[in-house]
């Protein structure tokens, strides 16, 4: 077995060299026939199709696409961000995390005096972080954070959504998605020399948001209670 | 009653020109290479995925990759072939010595693989246009390169093909020397792969022409390097054939 995995890799590619030299020995021998009107057209034809190819590729709409970021997390970095989260002191130094990005608000008018946290997860992990605000407003503020990725402003289907019902405030999880992701790269020749951000499998190392976190604010009346960890005032 | 005076770069250009004309074969060839390459690429030059228990993403890549490595081969058994015994006798229609003939063919190689270099980048539009009319997906994520970017990518494949096409050329001079190198040159390809592998995951030979010249990242060392391999390939050619017997 060990010995065919060895040479697997090396007998396709004699077999392919030899693939190509049969297809290149044969091609030339028109060489040796006068280069006929087909032969012409077909050069022809290829040289359009790799022309219009070219031209349509350049004029598809930009906002199709998204770019590659210019300097990508890799997993130490989403690691490390990760680790800022949990160190946090209050929503100030949150927001001052230049990696993470506001994905959602939320304002809910709120009178009673306990309140239950509930997380309906779908196997995913998500940072609750509960602040008892100093003035008694009424209204319980949650953000939403998320390491801005690639992904996460285009993509509406993986945003969390929070709803008070009675006194429980249910935080849903997004419904799992399955993406179908195409990569349209530059060859390895322009890449060589170009300082181009390449595309990684590293920024999903951390879920399709990368590290993210919910910033509850309650009013200081309120009791809070679920699996929650608290801002220390 | 004078003779005329037969100017070598004149003949040289002449020789070129001839060849640019009726080489039809290599365009045909290239052709055909590089529709193979497509056809492999068609699904994408790489893919794989990554999954969690709340998402599971599909990615495809797609771009010339295969293409450019399918005309790296093209330019390899091309120059093998122009130096066979059919093309090299053409150059005798034209007043001609090795020295001019080499240097045509020189000439020769360098405008195919301008040409190979320009369609090879060119490839992966087609793919890529395929893709994104019929291949279903929900992102879309594109490398961005710039105009000058993809200039210096397109001059950088030319470089790789010639350079290609100059090691075609040097094996095609030194089998015409004598046909036990038909055998004896693809066994020491062969073997040379596998020499370090005992001890690296990789052949010594691969691992050396991948740090001289695929990890170069300064443009102008890269350009020197190719220029000086190039020329070399080419200076032993040129030394070797002038050793054979006319219409050897």
């Amino acid at each position: 077995m060990t010995i065919l995995t060895t040479f697997l890799p090396i007998l396709i590619m004699i077999g392919l060299v030899g693939v190509c030299f049969f297809v290149i020995k044969k091609s030339f021998n028109f060489k040796r026939k006068k280069r006929g009107f087909g032969t012409n057209r077909f050069l022809v034809g290829y040289i359009l199709v790799l022309l219009i190819a070219t031209i349509l590729f350049y004029v598809l709409p930009d906002d199709e696409f998204l770019s590659v970021p210019k300097n990508p997390l890799g997993w130490s970095e989403l690691e490390q961000i990760q680790n800022n989260i949990y160190q946090a002191d209050d929503q100030e130094a949150i927001d001052q995390m230049e990696e993470l990005d506001v994905v959602n608000e939320w304002s809910i008018p709120f009178q009673k005096d306990e309140l239950i946290i509930s997380s309906t997860n779908n196997g995913e992990y998500i940072f609750i972080l509960a602040e008892v605000k100093s003035e008694m407003d009424n209204t319980i503020e949650v953000v939403h954070y998320a390491t801005n990725s690639m992904l996460l402003k285009r993509n509406d289907q993986i945003a969390y959504d929070v709803e008070l019902e009675n006194n429980t405030l249910n935080i849903m999880s997004p419904n799992p998605v399955n993406l179908k992701l195409q990569h349209f790269d530059a060859e390895f020749t322009t890449t060589q020399f170009s300082k181009t951000a390449q595309f990684k499998t590293e920024y999903f190392s951390f879920g399709i948001r990368g590290p993210e976190l919910l910033y509850i604010k309650v009013p200081n009346n309120v009791k809070i209670t679920g699996d929650v960890e608290f801002v220390e005032k | 009653m004078s003779l005329p005076e037969i100017n070598t770069w004149r003949l040289v250009r002449k020789q070129h020109a001839f060849k640019l004309k009726s080489y039809a074969g290599m365009y045909t060839s290239l052709m055909a290479i590089q529709v193979i390459g497509m056809l492999f690429s068609l699904g994408g030059v790489s893919s794989g995925g990554v999954s969690g228990d709340e998402h599971s993403i599909e990615f495809r890549t797609y771009s010339s990759n295969v293409v450019i490595a399918f005309t790296f081969l093209w330019a390899f058994i091309s120059s093998i072939l122009i130096t066979t015994r059919a093309y090299r006798n053409d150059d005798f229609t034209f007043v001609t010595n090795r020295l001019t003939s080499n240097l045509s063919n020189l000439l020769f190689l360098l405008s195919a693989s301008v040409i190979a270099g320009i369609t090879s980048i060119m490839t992966g539009n087609v793919n890529k246009v395929i893709a994104y009319f019929f291949y279903e997906s929900d992102y879309i994520i594109a490398t961005d390169i710039t105009f000058q970017g993809l200039l210096m990518g397109t001059f950088v494949t030319i470089l790789y093909i010639f350079a290609f096409a100059a090691c075609g050329y040097l094996v095609g001079t030194i089998v015409q020397f004598h046909k036990l190198f038909i055998v004896v040159i693809p066994t020491l390809i062969i073997g040379s792969m596998f020499i370090g592998t005992n001890t690296h995951d990789t052949s010594l030979l691969l691992v050396w022409i991948m740090d001289t010249y695929g990890k170069e990242t300064s443009i102008l060392l890269f350009v020197l390097k190719m220029i000086g391999t190039v020329g070399l390939l080419f200076l032993l050619s040129i030394t070797l054939s002038n050793r054979m017997e006319v219409k050897q």
